[in-house]
Formats: C-alpha cells, structure tokens, sequence
C-alpha cells in the first residue's frame, strides 16, 4: 500500500465521519425535549408569535428537510444565524471571534505538555530508579489526578493573587496582541497542559525503557555506535511512534479540558459559546460548535495518523 | 600461544536480583583461536548467548561480568573504560545476532544502517576513510560477497520489507565492513528455515576460510557445530562440562551430558521412532545442586557425585571433560 493510498482512504474515511456525525448532532438536537421557539421568546410569548418564529426559523418542517437544508446551508459556508443571542448574529461571526481563542489555547497547552513530557519523560527514562525518575513520576501522577478546575484555582491563587505575575480572568485575542494572548493565556493553557504532560510523560518514558530493551539497540552497541547516537536513532526515534500515537488520543480530553477553564478563567472561546447556546436552546450555535469540534478532533486524528505513518515505514509500506 | 586471540579465566557473569548477584555463567575457561571456529553448545537457557554478550560488554546494566583473564590479542579487555572498550566493538570484536529481524532498527532503511557503519569506519584509517566516501558502491560490493547480488535494490528497502535469511546476510555484511578478529555468532541460523538455514551455514564456512579471524559459534544444534567448528566447547546450566575438537567429540562423547546431546542429534537424524531426549530439565540458576551440576540427570551418578562440583580433568588430545567417571583433576 502506497503513501498517497493510504492518505486518501484516512481522509475519506474523516469526511464520511463528519458527515454521519453531523447528522447525528441534528438528530440529537432536534429530539431534545424543551421548544426553542419558547426558550427565545420567553414564557409571555402568545400563539401568534411563536407560530410566527417557528415559521421563520423553519422549525415546522420534518427533521430530514430540515437536516438537508442545514447541510446544503453549511456546504456553502452558512452556518445559519442564532436564534436566541441578541442581535441574531450570524454564526459564523461567532465562530470567526471565537475560535482562534479556543484553538489558540489548545495549542498553547499542547504545545507546554508537550516540553515538559519531552524532557521529564526522557529524563526519568535517562536516569530509570534514580531521583529523577522518583520525582518526575509522582509529579506525573499529581498532573493527572488532579480535577482541571481545582488546579486552576490554585494557579489563580497562586500566580495572579498572590504574585500578580498573570490576569486572574479574562483573554486577550491573539489577533488583537500576540504578546498579550501569551500573557493572560499562561495559566489557562498550563491548566490544561498539567494532566496531560503527566500522561505523556509516563507514555514516554515507558516506551523509551521498552525499546531500550530491544534487540536492535544491542546490536547498534555491538557496531561500536556511541550511547548518545544510539539513544536518538534507535531508542527516541522509535520510541516516539506510539508515543504520538497516545497523543492523538488525548485531544479529545483535551477540547473537553478548554470548556471547563474557558468557564473559570472567562475566556471567550467555543467552550463557552456551547454551554451558553445550549442553556439558551440555541441549536444553530450548538450544532456549528459541535461540527466544529468534530471537524477538530478528526483533523488532529488525521494529521496524527500521517505523522505515525511517515515515523512508521511499517505501517504503509 | 601466539594464535590465541581470546582467553578468558574463570569468567562468571549474574544478575543483580534483590540486592544479590544470580550467577549465570560461572568459572569459565576458554581460548578461541586464531582461524577457528569454537563452537559453544548448550540446551536453552544454559547461559550461552550470556557469555557472548559477556565479552562484547553488551548486558544490560543489572549484569555483573568477573574474570581473572579477559584477553584479546594482547588487550586486557578488563581494564578498558567504556569508551575505549566501544572503540573496539565492532572495529575488532564483533556480534552477529539470532534474530535478524530484531536487530535492524525497524525506521530505517538497509542503506541507513550500512552508511552508518561505513561512517564510523571512515574514522579509523586512510583506506577505510575512502571505502566510507565511496559508502554506496563499497556497501554493494561487500552485500554481494555475502551472496546478495542485487545490492542496489536491498539497500533502498525497510527492514520488514526482506525475508529473514536476507536479513542475516545484511546483518553478516555490516559486522564485516570491519574485518574484525573476532566475531561472536549467536544461533545466527535458529530463527531461519531449513533451506536458508543450510546456505547461511555455507556462508559461515566460506567466511571462516576466508577472513582467518577467530569464531565463537553459539549453538544449541550438534549437527550445526559438526559441520561448521573445529572445536566444540559444551556449557551445561552456566558450566562448561567439555571441551576438544569436534571429530574426537563426536567420535567418543566423554561426558554423561555429551552423550545424551548427540544421542539425541542422532536420533533426529537417523528419525528414530522415539527422539532421544535427556531426561529432566536445567537447574534453575536460583537452585543449583550441591555437586555436579548435572547430576540430578545423569544415568552414571554416584555419591560421590554429589560432594563437591568436579573439576576439569585432561583426557589427553586437547580435551577436558568436568565428570568423576574420569578422575578428579
Ligand atoms: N537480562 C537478564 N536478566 C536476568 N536474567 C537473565 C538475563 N538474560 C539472561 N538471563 C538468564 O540467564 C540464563 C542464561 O540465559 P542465556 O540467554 O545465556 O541462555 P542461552 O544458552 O543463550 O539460551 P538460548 O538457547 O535459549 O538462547 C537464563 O536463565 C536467563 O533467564
Ligand atoms: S560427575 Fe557424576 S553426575 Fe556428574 S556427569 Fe559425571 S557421572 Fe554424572
Ligand atoms: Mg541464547
């Protein structure tokens, strides 16, 4: 099986995904209990009105019409308009303020996890039984119990009450200052960064002990190689492959890790947008931030799959 | 003796298990000589491939290694420091390993690993530094001295992409690129079917004749070391129990355990209807018995058998066997 082979049959196999799971995220939408025409329009609302907002918003058609309208809509690139949110704005409006928050976050807690799995995982892998290895494990193991939002009070506690090194709420947008979203997302992202740079780092340095042991690396000694050469061309080097692998897995955890600190540190990202659409039974905005999550997670799943792939020769060719 | 290229004294080498050493392989003598191929002989678990791994250095850092002697051409190998003893890793001494498939690094490609190798070669001296500019056509000729003849095509391919038997060839290849005086073979041909198996063999034959380096030839197969080594050295649980050139050995097995390995070689060969294995299984490193090791096992034992561990006794023509039945050293 060639490269370019196995690559079209992921990507088609994420588009289908989106497809059945958007369709889903209507379906479950649709057949949640409570009326959105009442939900918006308030208890007071009379017949007349809310007969009339059913009939705008296309409420009074079957669910598949319905279904096909949507998707036809956001093929196009037409997520709709809220329903409920003031102003009516269209969604993707919503989406264009909000999303780069969010995946700036991510990215930024992805990014610390990843630093600090990378050099704790190699050290205790590096220096197995010492003090090293002792520390980094327990602090590993700390990262991972810990409940997201009670850590993030103690960073709160810690480094914005007491030291007033960092804003203890609110965001800056990237697109509005570079520097500033860096700043006042540090806490946020290094909340979501703890319990998975303990799960990463504990994946590491597992797989570094495990290929350690393998007879290639034996033999790699046995050629007279030097023990930092061998160490990074056979031991890291295939030692990463399941490590990335377990990454992709963790960043779903990871978009379920921003809704609850986007909520604690008031950041204006997806997170908060969905709790917001789903309390106010505005199904537009909680459909496009589900496809959007949807779409994220398999994207990552995607490109994590290529980069196992082009570290796995023995996985497509 | 000026063709000896390997002695060593009274090696034992064990494992660190719960803050005592569990010694695998105790009190071994022996000399590889220039040009030869020692076999070392044993059941599973007997502690061969530990004594091979012993010499090159190449236990993982739980392994404890003791010797009176450890010599190689004039080296006291004892007294090297880490770096000065993977200096002479794969430059003098050198490994071939059971499973060829295992011992490829599985992300890189066959011309990674002859490159690399070349490299380090390019280091050492003038005609090695021109062999390593010239990596590729040197790679292609040395693969075809050990009988592949498509080079080129194998050197672009991953490790899982070639049989076993290409593989052992590859891996042959690359401990070459050296030429080194010594080169510990562990059961290179066990994980290879019997067709393979046969044209590794001649391989190995042909090597030995060519190179003139000594061979420590690690098997578990009579029938192998009949065909490839000239002496054969027979380990039972970490002991060597007799050692002397292959024709006498075959010829007249002294030792109780010798006996019952070629019984049972013959037998397959010969497909006796009941295969004519030893009764009884290696003690466990853990639980040795008091006196000679194999005694729990062999048909010939007698008290005595059991008072103290026998010693090496001379029989005359180069061999020694470690049995009461031939005297007491
Ligand atoms: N890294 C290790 N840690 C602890 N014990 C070990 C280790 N490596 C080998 N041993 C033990 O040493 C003994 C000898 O093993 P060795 O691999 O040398 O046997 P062998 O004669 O090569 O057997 P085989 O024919 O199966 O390869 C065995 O009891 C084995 O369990
Ligand atoms: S010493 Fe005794 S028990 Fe051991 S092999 Fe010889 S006869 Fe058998
Ligand atoms: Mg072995």
């Amino acid at each position: 099986m060639g490269f370019l082979w196995y690559l079209t049959i992921r990507i088609g196999g994420a588009l289908a995904t989106i497809a059945a799971g958007s369709f889903l995220i209507f379906l479950i939408m649709h057949l949640a209990p409570g009326d959105p025409a009442l939900a918006v329009l308030g208890e007071s609302a009379t017949t007349e009105t809310i007969a009339a907002y059913r009939a705008e918003h296309g409420l009074d058609e079957p669910v598949l019409v319905q279904f096909v309208i949507w998707a036809k809509m956001v093929l196009q690139g037409d997520l709709g308009k809220s329903i409920a949110l003031a102003g009516k704005f269209p969604i993707s409006d919503l989406l264009v303020t909000r999303l780069p928050n969010t995946i700036f976050i991510g990215l930024y807690g992805l990014v610390i996890a990843l630093v600090i799995s990378l050099i704790a995982g190699t050290a205790a892998a590096l220096r197995q039984g010492k003090l090293v290895d002792t520390v980094a494990t327990g602090v590993a193991v700390l990262g991972i119990s810990m409940p997201d939002f009670w850590f993030s009070y103690v960073l709160i506690l810690f480094f914005a009450l007491s030291l007033d090194w960092f804003p203890s709420y609110g965001f800056t947008p990237p697109g509005e200052s570079l520097i500033g979203a860096f700043h006042s997302g540090f806490l946020p992202a290094l909340a979501i960064a703890a319990p998975m740079a303990g799960v990463f780092a504990r994946i590491l340095r597992a797989s570094l002990v495990e290929t350690a042991r393998r007879e290639y690396v034996t033999a790699a000694r046995s050629y007279g190689f030097a023990a930092p050469f061998v160490f990074i061309h056979y031991v890291f080097r295939n030692a990463i492959i399941p490590f990335v692998t377990v990454l992709g897995l963790q960043v779903r955890y990871l978009l379920g890790g921003v809704v609850i600190i986007e909520r604690v540190f008031g950041i204006a990202g997806m997170g908060s947008l969905i709790v917001d659409g789903a309390f106010a039974r505005d199904y537009p905005v909680v459909q496009a931030c589900a496809l959007t999550f949807l779409a994220i997670v398999l994207s990552v799943n995607l490109i994590v799959d290529i980069v196992c792939a082009l570290l796995d020769p023995r996985r497509t060719r | 003796m000026s063709d000896v290229t390997l002695t060593l004294r009274n090696l034992s080498t064990g494992f660190k298990m719960g803050g005592r050493v569990m010694n695998v392989v105790r009190e071994v003598d022996l000399e590889v000589r220039k040009g030869e191929m020692l076999g070392l002989i044993g059941e599973s678990g007997s502690g061969k491939t530990v004594t091979g791994m012993s010499i090159l250095r190449l236990l993982p850092e739980n392994a404890v290694t003791e010797a009176d002697t450890l010599d190689f051409l004039g080296i006291d190998l004892l007294k090297l420091s880490t770096e000065q003893f993977r200096e002479m890793r794969g430059t003098r001494l050198a490994m071939v390993f059971q499973d060829p498939v295992g011992a490829f690094n599985p992300a890189k490609k066959i011309s990674w690993h002859l490159k690399q190798v070349f490299e380090r070669a390019g280091t050492k001296s003038p005609a090695h530094a021109e062999r390593a500019k010239n990596w590729r056509a040197s790679a292609i000729k040395l693969l075809a001295d050990v009988g592949i003849p498509h080079g080129a095509n194998v050197m672009r391919q991953y490790p899982h992409q070639l049989s076993g038997g290409m593989l052992q060839r590859t891996l042959i290849a690359l401990v070459l690129v050296f030429e080194p005086e010594l080169i510990v073979a562990d059961e290179p041909t066990t994980n290879l079917d019997n067709i393979v198996e046969r044209q590794i063999l001649r391989l190995f034959r042909d090597l030995q004749k060519r190179l003139d380096c000594a061979f420590l030839y690690v098997t578990h197969d009579m029938t192998i070391a009949a065909v490839l080594c000239d002496r054969i050295a027979v380990m039972y649980a970490g002991s060597i129990v007799e050692i002397g050139p292959t024709k006498q050995i075959f010829a007249d097995p002294k030792h109780p355990y010798t006996q019952g390995l070629l019984a049972s070689a013959l037998a397959l060969d010969t497909k006796t209807e009941r295969l004519q294995e030893i009764p009884g299984e290696l003690p466990s490193p853990g639980k040795l018995p008091p006196g000679c090791l194999f005694e729990p096992r062999c048909k010939f034992a007698k008290p005595e058998c059991r008072a103290k561990e026998p010693a090496m006794v001379d029989v005359g023509g180069e061999r020694h066997v470690r049995c009461v039945l031939y005297g007491h050293g």
